[in-house]
């Protein structure tokens, strides 16, 4: 019944379960025989209880009480022998008696036992004679406490036959006990056969079963082992493309699985790799002649930064020269403001001179007016004197040409006074004009002043400007010169580059080589091939794109370039 | 005098300037020329009579020119004199713009007034002289002084003595 569902089940198990299915069943054998040499032995134990408890503790009590009642009886019969002395009679009844006790006891023993069948009636034999048997000791024992001679005659009449029935009473149930435990261990016998051809018959069967499944499994675990061992191998070997066939579902069907898949993927990646390496051999090439141009143009760079460089120097020199220029005529600039400022002063003296001037000039005017109204006064003494003289008539002709010489002089000395007034006049006229002349030009002086202040400013300004344009100016040099350092570097890094495209080339050859160790079936060679030469394709015109936008924009325009090149190939040139 | 002055010799006289035009006054009537110097006003006299003047104890009118030749008066100025001139044994004062030369003047060098051409009335004026190509006006200093004027003055010049002498 078993077997035909488990043959069933099997090739859905997993091997973990079919050797749990096996391990189980021996497991459930073992329990099984285990259970069965228990339960026997319990059998076998409880026969053995059985005889002990029922058979030879019973037997045993019963042969005690039959010896009991015989040595009651016979202490009786020695009581009888000695009536005569009732020292020794006292002491046999208190044996009697002591017996008596030791029989009750056993009795009561014998009554707590479940007696059936011949047993009991046995039993129920044996007590029915109990009253007469009683009453008759009791008339033994009071006759021999009377003293009574016939108590040995009660005794044999009355008590032996009495005793005889009860004696053979219990002989025979003593028998029929035997009997009984005979029984008990001829059932115990049997049994044990039986049992013993039932485990063993078991024993062969579960053994058969176990061998018949263990071979099975076992069988089935090293061929699917061996053919993925085989599998491997061959793999190793570089042979790919097997046809693996998975039947099973189990841990070895998921190991031949992993295999099939890793063999397909192993194609397929071989495949890929083969293209790869043409790709990147092709790619390598490009990148090889991109970097001769890219070497190309950092030298052409390079030059070009070298005569920056150069200008930068002489424009550096013409800065420094004007940075000095410019401080020189700020030092100028301030000695103009400084002489412009005495200027000032002096024209700020010529005022004072000036004023000093005019004051003078009043002063003449004043002294001048004076001799003009002594003109005048004079002139007016000599009319007199001339009128007078004329008054005089012939007498004061001499005194009338005096008056005529002394007003002629009183004329020109007024005359005189009248020019050196104009003239002072016109000195004063004229000072004044030049004061006026001297405040515009000192005017003119501070304004020169201010202008030159702000000149000095400016050129200060200027100077300070020439000086930061000349800081500037080394710094883009620095920057010039660190340009150049880094063009160098490029120039460098793209011989770097170079080279390592020629080991990638290199490489990617070696690599088509080691990838050729690999046989691919041919039906999986053709899978890939298209993409793959696609891809290679479209790499090979993605970078002949970048080459050929690097080659065509010139210096003017290098910013768009460098980013194409950037976001085509920022990857391979990160590591540059 | 003025016998002599129309005989042969040469009569002198003195220029004076008034009003940009030259006259000339006969030197033996001039008393004395003396720098402008303000006098004191006589109430009541004519408008030409400017006051009276203190000549050394003696009192003399003074007359402007200008006014008393109907010119207008301009402010006196340092060359303003006045000249003190006897008419009839009587002084008085005659104020002009200024005084010029002596100058003598020959008998037949002296032309008649002609009747119109000049802005002062004729009859103050003896006649006219060139010399060097400018005209010289001789005044009649005679007739330069009303009488009525005159005495008008010579009754009013105690009071002005007695002012003049409270001042």
């Amino acid at each position: 019944m078993k077997m035909p569902k488990l043959k069933f089940k099997i090739s859905a198990l997993t091997v973990r379960g079919r050797l749990r299915l096996v391990l189980g069943l021996l497991v459930l054998m073992l329990f099984g025989g285990a259970v069965v040499g228990l339960g026997s032995m319990q059998l076998q134990n409880e026969g053995l209880r059985r005889m002990y408890e029922e058979e030879i503790m019973r037997g045993q009590t019963v042969s005690k009480l039959t010896q009991r009642s015989l040595m009651s009886f016979v202490v009786l019969g020695e009581a009888g022998n000695v009536a005569g002395k009732p020292d020794q009679l006292k002491q046999k009844l208190a044996e009697f008696d002591k017996l008596q006790a030791e029989v009750a006891d056993l009795k009561k023993q014998v009554a707590g036992y479940r007696l059936e069948g011949a047993l009991g009636k046995q039993y129920k034999d044996y007590a029915s004679t109990e009253g007469d048997y009683q009453s008759a000791l009791k008339d033994m024992v009071d006759a021999l406490k009377q003293a009574d001679a016939g108590a040995l005659d009660v005794l044999e009449l009355e008590v032996r036959p009495l005793l005889m029935q009860r004696q053979d009473a219990l002989n025979k149930l003593v028998d029929l006990q035997s009997e009984e435990a005979r029984q008990i261990y001829a059932d115990q016998v049997t049994r044990y056969k039986a049992i013993r051809t039932l485990s063993i018959a078991s024993l062969v069967v579960g053994l058969a079963v176990a061998l018949f499944l263990a071979l099975m499994l076992s069988r089935y675990i090293v061929r699917t082992l061996s053919y993925a061992g085989r599998v491997a191998r061959e793999i190793s070997e570089g042979k790919l493309g097997h046809a693996i066939e998975v039947k099973s579902s189990d841990e070895l069907g998921q190991l031949l699985d992993a295999f099939r898949t890793m063999d397909e993927r192993l194609s397929a990646i071989v495949a890929e790799v083969r293209h790869g390496a043409g790709a990147v051999s092709t790619a390598a090439q490009q990148i090889s002649r991109g970097n001769d141009d890219l070497s190309q143009r950092t030298q052409e760079q390079a030059s070009s930064l070298e005569e920056t460089a150069s200008s930068m120097e002489e424009m550096t020199s013409t800065v420094k020269q004007n940075a000095e220029n410019a401080s020189h005529a700020n030092q100028l600039a301030r000695g103009a403001r400084e002489q412009a400022e005495r200027g000032g002063e002096v024209v700020a003296q010529a005022v004072t001179a000036m004023k000093e001037i005019n004051s003078a000039s009043s002063k003449i005017a004043d002294i001048v007016g004076l001799i003009d109204e002594i003109a005048f006064q004079t002139n007016l003494l000599s009319l007199n004197a001339a009128v007078e003289a004329a008054r005089a008539g012939e007498q004061g002709r001499g005194f009338a040409v005096v008056a005529a010489e002394v007003r002629n002089l009183a004329q020109r000395s007024a005359g005189a006074a009248k020019e050196i007034k104009a003239l002072i006049k016109d000195s004063v006229d004229k000072v004044q004009t030049g004061s006026s002349l001297v405040d515009q030009s000192g005017k003119a002086l501070a304004d020169i002043v201010e202008s030159v202040k702000k000149v000095t400013d400016i050129v200060a300004e200027i100077a300070a400007a020439s000086q930061e344009q000349s800081a500037g100016i080394d710094q883009v040099n620095h920057a010039v010169l660190q340009m150049d350092e880094m063009t160098q570097q490029n120039a460098a890094l793209v011989e770097e580059a170079a080279a390592a495209a020629r080991s990638m080339q290199e490489q990617a050859g070696e690599l088509a080589a080691q990838v050729s160790f690999f046989q691919v079936a041919g039906r999986e060679e053709a899978a890939p091939a298209p993409s793959a030469q696609a891809r290679q394709r479209s790499v090979a015109a993605e970078a002949e794109a970048v080459f050929a936008a690097v080659r065509k924009s010139r210096p003017a325009r290098k910013a768009e370039p460098a980013e194409a090149v950037e976001t085509a190939d920022a990857g391979a040139w990160k590591e540059f | 005098m003025s016998d002599t002055a129309h005989s042969d010799a040469p009569s002198q006289y003195l220029t004076v300037n008034l009003a940009h035009e030259e006259y000339g006054i006969d030197i033996l009537a001039v008393r004395e020329i003396r720098g402008w110097t303000p006098v004191t006003r006589i109430p009541q006299a004519p408008h030409y009579v400017l006051g009276v003047l203190n000549l050394r104890g003696a009192i003399v009118p003074v007359i402007d020119m200008r006014l008393r030749f109907g010119l207008p008066r301009e402010d006196y100025g340092p060359t303003t004199v006045t000249v003190i001139v006897t008419v009839a044994g009587r002084n008085f004062g005659v104020v002009v713009d200024a005084v010029s030369d002596v100058l003598d003047v020959a008998a037949d060098a002296v032309r008649p007034v002609p009747d119109m051409g000049t802005a002062v009335d004729t009859e103050y004026l003896k006649g006219l002289t060139a010399v060097d190509e400018r005209m010289v006006l001789l005044l009649d200093v005679d007739k330069l002084l009303q009488p009525q004027d005159a005495q008008m003055l010579e009754a009013a010049l105690p009071a002005a003595a007695d002012v003049k002498a409270v001042a």
